[in-house]
């Protein structure tokens, strides 16, 4: 291959020139994912399982849950609240809440399933995580072991990305598509309740708005795909960790966003 | 009146000067049936015999026998001789027999796909079980978000074109899953259009579709249809990588069709300058219309098409009114609504007369007319039969009328009937291995489905060291020995299949809110939208006020002006590598890479139909540099003393020859004159040289067809040289073809059409090498 021919090459895609790219400073510590605390298994795939208790969080977030179990006690005869919002507050036991990181929006991969469940009192969250392309395949037939177990699903516009996307991912696989349960977007009950009230019903408009959080060292979500890339490339685990706690964030605000769907109407966001 | 009457009363019009110079008869043929070993299942024989088909033509019944044998077919047989029931039979009783099969249909253009929708429709509604069986649609840039969904999911005939495939389909797949699983069937549809740097790409495009089925399970039969070509199954095979089966005897009726050559007069006896070819086309169009005979003329631009359909129009005013309102022109740019209805209004006779560009030689579905008049040699001659095609009926006489532009082809051929009429249409060359075009698919590639050892067998030798190199970019990551995509680009993106350069400019009107009106490709953009260049586009002439090199932009507006301009180019090539020579009678030929750097320094500025230069601007543009193909001769030194003895320049002898290859070639190798470009020069090998080359990054096969056909191409500019009635030299020989408006061509390696080198020395020099 000429140097020419190579030359070209390289600025495939590239309009600023040669293949050189920049990344954010790394950080150390751990020096491997597979230290991270709640690593349960590591063949195929890296299965992260914690109690949401034990993570970094938020303060109110223990709150929110066991305001969950109250309200969901009480919430039953409530006319005021959407048919599904209601159902998952009534058993929120069989809810599994779900947000999936991947490598872009179409004909991309997942590389990070992040799972969270309300057990006996205790808020449970897996990240199951492809720590190479190779892995998505495992990661995939963790999903369709969790999927036969949830008795619903609870999303953040899962209808229109999540589901279509790992659905397309199984069909990728070779991996048949097992039934899916009911599925609550919440996208959709939020945007009819806020719409009016908020500049935009976008995930962290409503955790900022309703939860009064605002993320501090979180990562844009257009550079997820780049970091996990890099991740493949180079190992260092610094942004990474980033995206698994952007990952844990977004499942955290999603029983928020079902918890303020269970207020009064006209309880101000 | 009959055909032939026409031809004897055209001769007795005072207008008429001898201009026809050859008459070819092609006879009449009777329809061939033939029978299918299974017969089709009933209900697609009602739903045939509702289309008025009750029996198959042998080529039908040949091309259906070969797919439900398994094999890939190329059918390859006239316009209008029911090449879609070749592919529509066996893709329907193959649903029939299994309703989750699929298949893909792929066309050159939106607008074919289209037709062919409303003809598989019109099929499938003519039996109750069809209609629920065949589930089909468009599915292409106009297709709505909610349609695209149901076709994928609910669709088994899916129509689309290559692009589509590449950038809308391919990388979305998995979206795709049971789609590709069960795709049993792909028609490729006018395969003689994916050529040069089109057919290279879709070449790589159609390589990925095979993995991307592979993945899923599926290994569908390719079934692909061409107009006549020199090589149609050789071209199929390129195209689609795998053994191919060839259907060419044409089963189906054909009426006596006659085939004019028709050469525009002299204006003068200085024989330099002939009648207007569009003057001449026009008239045999309104005297074929007022006779009652529907007619098709064909231009080279748009602006020809419209200039033929004005003086028509004005001509049936005076000679027969009733049909003035009966005409309408067709070319590109017109709505696609507009498009539909002139196609229906000809189909049903409504039209007597269109005036088109090439966009209806496709195969568009318009009936077949009486009169096909070809304004100006097409450039090649499988498109020249194209165009002639849409003149023919099942039992009536036809007529085709190629009227010369005077130019050297046209010329050459107006001389040559024979060799117009006996030789075989041209090569269409491809190179899916080009590496420029194949580096960008394997990125696309890896994208989709990473990237193995076993994709060698597709992709071809080079698969192992691009993809190492793309690795080193980073663009790919090695895992286990499989490549995959690493990046957050989506390559697909980067990849135009219908341009090779990795910059296109965008061509804005800066009086219409910068809108776009044109793209042109980065090694041509110097050439045609440099600042103060008058851009042609639709007819309008358009002066370009800026051109941003930074964004790619050339910033133009709307002017009336009476001039056009001709960019000069320097040019110089070096040899970067040496891959084949041989000893020619005695001169030595080479093809090899070169590197080829030219600059636009200047423009002159000419005047519409004088053509006189009324002004010249120097220009302050970049380099463009492209490593490429060439073929270089040189002739021997004793050649050139000889001719130089005899009191002439070999050099600019040399340099004839050159301009006169430029315009040979295509005539061997399907390609346009400015897909070649030639330059003379010593400094490489010590001795005069003439280089033709690709104008394409990495080469595309032109030159090299140059090299090994290097007898015929100097014979074709010797005979071109000798027969050529000027005295000194003219743009019908070793000239450049003069500049037409509308018709965009590189000057390469020359200062401007003028002036002409020394014609005596050409032809001598031409004479003593094919002499030894």
């Amino acid at each position: 291959m000429s140097e020419d021919f190579k030359d070209r090459l390289s600025r495939i895609g590239r309009p600023g020139g040669g293949p050189t790219r920049t990344r954010r400073k790394v950080r150390p510590k751990p020096a491997r994912l597979e230290e991270l605390a709640g690593v349960v298994r590591t063949d195929g795939v890296l299965v992260v399982d914690r109690s949401v208790g034990d993570l970094a969080t938020p303060d109110s977030l223990a709150e929110t849950l066991s305001a969950i179990e109250r309200t969901g006690r009480t919430v039953g005869a409530r006319g005021d609240i959407e048919e599904e919002v209601r159902t998952l507050l009534g058993h929120p036991e069989g809810a599994l809440f779900i947000d999936t990181e991947t490598t872009g929006l179409a004909g991309n991969l997942v590389f990070l399933l992040g799972a969270m469940r309300i057990e006996k009192g205790d808020v449970r969250l897996t990240q199951v995580f492809a720590r190479d392309y190779r892995e998505e395949r495992a990661l995939l037939e963790s999903w369709i072991e969790m999927l036969s177990r949830a008795e619903m699903l609870v999303s953040f516009n899962g209808k229109s990305f999540d589901m279509p996307i790992l659905r397309d991912r199984l069909g990728y696989h070779g991996l048949e598509s097992p039934d899916e349960p009911p599925h609550l977007d919440l996208l959709h009950p939020a945007r009819r309740r806020w719409r009016e009230v908020l500049p935009d019903c976008r995930l962290q408009t409503l955790e900022w708005r309703l939860c009064g959080r605002k993320r501090a060292g979180d990562i844009p979500g257009e550079e997820i795909p780049g970091v996990y890339h890099h991740f493949v490339r180079t190992g260092e685990m610094a942004d990474i960790l980033t995206v698994f706690h952007h990952n844990a964030l977004d499942l955290i605000t999603l029983a928020d966003i079902a918890l303020a769907l269970s207020a009064p109407e006209d309880d101000p966001a | 009146m009959t055909i032939t009457d026409f031809l004897e009363r055209i001769q007795l019009d005072r207008d008429y000067q001898g201009q026809i110079r050859h008459i070819e008869t092609i006879p009449a043929r009777e329809a061939a049936y033939g029978e299918l070993a299974r017969p089709i299942p009933g209900v697609l024989r009602t739903a045939l015999a509702g289309a008025g088909i009750e029996r198959l033509y042998s080529h039908q019944v040949d091309a259906i026998e070969g797919i439900r044998d398994g094999r890939n077919v190329v059918v390859v047989t006239g316009t209008a001789s029911g090449k879609t029931l070749c592919y529509n039979v066996p893709v329907i009783e193959n649903l029939l027999d299994d309703p989750n099969a699929k298949a893909l249909y792929l066309f050159p253009t939106k607008a074919l796909a289209q037709d062919q929708l409303k003809a598989l429709t019109r099929l499938a509604s003519l039996d109750g079980t069809l209609t629920d069986l065949v589930r089909t649609g468009t599915y292409d840039g106009d297709t709505t978000r909610h349609t695209r969904r149901k076709l994928r999911d609910e669709g088994n005939v899916i129509l689309s074109n290559p692009d589509m495939l590449h950038a809308g389909i391919l990388p979305y797949h998995a979206k795709w899953n049971r789609f590709f699983k069960d795709l049993k069937y792909v028609v490729v549809d006018e395969i003689h259009t994916y050529r040069g740097i089109f057919g290279s790409n879709v070449a790589n495009v159609l390589r990925r579709l095979r993995r991307v089925c592979e993945h899923y399970g599926s290994s569908p039969q390719f079934v692909c249809s061409s107009a006549t070509i020199a090589n149609p199954k050789e071209l199929a095979e390129r195209l689609i990588g795998l053994p191919v089966d060839i259907v060419e005897k044409d089963g189906s009726p054909r009426g006596k069709k006659y085939f004019v050559l028709w050469n525009p007069p002299y204006v003068d006896l200085t024989k330099m300058e002939r009648r207007s070819s569009n003057v001449e086309g026009h008239w045999l169009m309104a005297e074929l219309i007022a006779e009652g005979f529907q007619t098709i003329a064909f231009g080279r631009a748009r602006v020809v098409a419209e200039l033929i359909y004005r003086y028509t129009k004005d001509t049936l005013e005076r000679r027969k009114p009733e049909y003035a309102s009966k005409i309408k022109a067709y070319r590109g740019g017109y709505l696609p609504q507009e498009r539909r209805e002139i196609e229906r209004q000809l189909f049903s006779g409504e039209l007597m007369g269109v005036a088109s560009t090439n966009a209806l030689e496709l195969g568009i579905d318009v009936g077949s007319l009486d009169a096909a008049v070809i304004v100006g040699f097409p450039g090649t001659i499988a498109s020249s039969w194209q165009q002639a095609g849409r003149a023919g009926r099942a039992s009536d006489e036809s007529l085709a009328v190629l009227v010369a532009y005077n130019d050297p082809i046209d010329q050459y051929l107006m001389r040559h009937g024979e060799y117009f009429f006996r030789q075989s249409p041209e090569n269409a060359v491809i190179d899916p291995e080009n590496k420029y075009i194949l580096s960008k698919h394997l990125r696309c590639a890896a994208f989709e489905l990473p990237v193995t050892d076993g994709d060698e067998t597709l992709f071809g030798k080079l698969t192992r060291p691009i993809v190492e190199l793309l690795e080193e970019f980073h663009d790919l990551k090695e895992l286990d020995g499989r490549y995959y995509w690493a990046t957050t680009e989506y390559p697909a993106r980067e990849v135009s299949l219908r341009t090779i350069s990795d910059a296109t400019y965008t061509i804005v009107d800066v009086a219409q809110d910068n809108s776009v009106i044109g793209v042109v490709d980065g090694i041509s953009a110097l050439e045609l939208v440099y600042p103060e260049a008058i851009y042609l586009h639709e007819g309008e002439t358009y002066f370009v006020r800026e051109l941003d090199l930074e964004q790619k932009v050339a910033y133009v507006e709307k002017k009336e002006v009476d001039y056009y301009t001709q960019p000069v180019l320097e040019s110089s090539i070096r040899i970067l590598k040496e891959k084949q020579t041989k000893t020619w009678r005695g001169d030595q030929v080479f093809f090899g890479d070169a590197a080829v750097t030219w600059v636009t320094s200047a423009f002159k500025k000419i005047k519409f139909y004088q053509l006189d230069s009324i002004g010249w601007s120097n220009l302050d543009l970049p380099q463009i540099q492209l490593s490429t193909a060439a073929l270089w001769l040189v002739p021997a030194r004793d050649l050139m003393h000889e001719i130089r003895e005899m009191g002439r320049n070999p050099v600019e002898g040399l340099v004839g020859i050159r301009n006169m290859a430029i315009s040979v070639l295509p005539l061997f190798s399907m390609c346009d004159r400015r897909d070649i470009g030639g330059i003379v020069d010593s400094s490489n090998t010590g001795s005069p040289t003439m280089f033709l080359y690709d104008r394409y990054e990495g080469g595309l096969g032109f030159a090299e067809t140059g090299y090994h056909a290097i007898e015929e191409l100097m014979r074709g500019c010797l005979e071109l040289v000798s027969e050529c009635e000027c005295e000194t030299g003219c743009p019908s020989c070793v000239g450049l073809p003069v500049l037409r408006p509308a018709i965009q061509q590189d000057q390469e390696g020359h200062a401007g059409a003028w002036p002409i080198p020394d014609k005596e020395s050409a032809r001598l020099l031409l004479e003593a090498m094919l002499a030894r």
